[in-house]
């Protein structure tokens, strides 16, 4: 690993770094160990066996966090930490590296909806709803293939070559948390993105089915991802 | 309109501007203010949630003869998408504002360090261009859009004809 492979500004507290140097900081966290030392040193990151304030923060919420979530876009994955004391996101940056940074809890839908560069997108409400198993709804939008819709269902058809044609990504956020009595612990939204427009994938029972939806709808989906107090078990 | 919307809205109190004559229903309860300058109504909710208290403002502006509604908006995001910290527009979309062709859009900016979402409503009426504005703290807004979607919508502008 050469030095400049990590990157530590003080003044964020943001890391830049390998993935598996974020993780042996994680793990370091977890145990309550010392930090792990070399490059992390000499970028800063780390002084006299433990992190720097600023990236103490971060490990902190992410070690001990009320709610995780897991990020997905396409075949890129990153991971998030809501504490009482602010968030954490850890995200993939292009060259490979891993970027982990805190955040004010208030700028966490801010930061959602740029990850997935959620925008105004066209709305045609005569978009059909679309009915497909997970395998086949892997293999359209892997193979870009239509075929997964029978020819009879035209319009369904149709549809999903449109959406097909200016697919931008595939996205799932999934949140989850140490559930009280009267809460699932988890909840889930996943997204088709598209110049066509923007469809939810809803399981239903075998099957998922596309529901057209608007960049409004998602935008409240994805804030309701998060728990409510009561649901957290606070202020009870 | 849904039965959880009629019961909202069953909540909302007509207000009538005593100058400019728009009328609007609003939640019982809110802080109204009518002496901000450029702003013809504020309307903010009396408790703070994660550090912001919602509200909603009414904004008229006398505008050029001719301006048409799209071309209204995009003068006003373009103005503002610069005036705000890390505005990010979200959707556009067609609405009403009354009998009103109108066009909302939904944004987020960060104001005192905190992650808001501004809703907004557009229309032109006589030369005014009308905006309604909606603010809340962004995680909140599933849980408020709903009551101020039904302000922002029962907007009723003052026209020539109604003056």
């Amino acid at each position: 690993m050469s030095v400049s492979e990590i990157e530590f500004d003080p003044a964020t507290g943001e890391l830049l770094a390998p993935a598996r140097v974020v993780e042996q900081l994680l793990a370091a966290a977890r145990a309550a160990a010392p930090m792990p030392a070399g490059e992390l040193t000499a970028s800063g990151a780390v002084e006299a066996g433990a992190a720097h304030p600023r990236l103490g923060l971060a490990l902190r919420i992410a070690t001990r966090p009320l709610v995780e979530l897991r990020l997905e876009r396409g075949e890129r994955s990153a991971a998030g930490w809501v504490a009482l004391g602010g968030s954490a996101l850890l995200v993939p940056v292009d060259d490979g590296r891993r970027r982990l940074l805190t955040l004010e809890t208030s700028h966490l839908a801010l930061a959602l909806v740029r990850l997935n560069d959620l925008g105004p997108r066209p709305v045609d409400e005569s978009r059909p709803v679309i009915a497909l198993t997970p395998a086949d709804l892997t293999r359209a939008v892997t193979a870009r293939d239509t075929s997964v819709v029978p020819q009879t269902q035209a319009d369904e058809r149709e549809a999903l070559g449109e959406l097909l044609a200016g697919l931008r990504a595939r996205w799932r956020v999934e949140t989850h948390w140490t559930p009280p009595d009267n809460s699932p612990g988890t909840r889930s939204l996943e997204v088709l993105d598209s110049d066509a427009g923007l469809w939810l994938v809803v399981p239903d029972g075998p099957s998922v089915d596309l529901w057209p939806t608007t960049p409004t709808i998602v935008f409240r989906l994805l804030c309701g991802l998060l728990p409510h107090d009561q649901e957290l078990g606070l202020f009870d | 309109m849904t039965e959880g919307r009629d019961l909202l809205a069953q909540q909302l109190e007509r207000y009538v501007h005593p100058q400019l004559g728009f009328s609007i229903d609003l939640a019982p309860g809110l802080e109204l203010t009518e002496d901000v300058e450029g702003v013809a109504l504020v309307a903010r909710e009396g408790v703070d949630v994660d550090g912001f208290r919602a509200n909603l403002t009414v904004v008229v502006e006398r505008l050029d003869p001719g301006t048409g509604l799209e071309a209204y908006v995009d003068g006003s995001l373009a103005y503002q998408g610069p005036t705000l910290s890390e505005w990010r527009l979200l959707d556009r979309a067609p609405a009403a504002l009354g009998a009103s062709a109108a066009v909302r859009t939904l944004g987020l900016y960060v104001y005192d360090g905190l992650g808001l979402a501004l809703e907004q409503w557009r229309a032109v009426v006589d030369d005014h261009g009308w905006v309604v504005s909606a603010t809340c703290a962004a995680l909140t807004y599933p849980y408020t859009t709903d009551i101020l979607t039904l302000s922002a919508e029962s907007l009723r502008p003052a026209t020539r004809a109604s003056s």
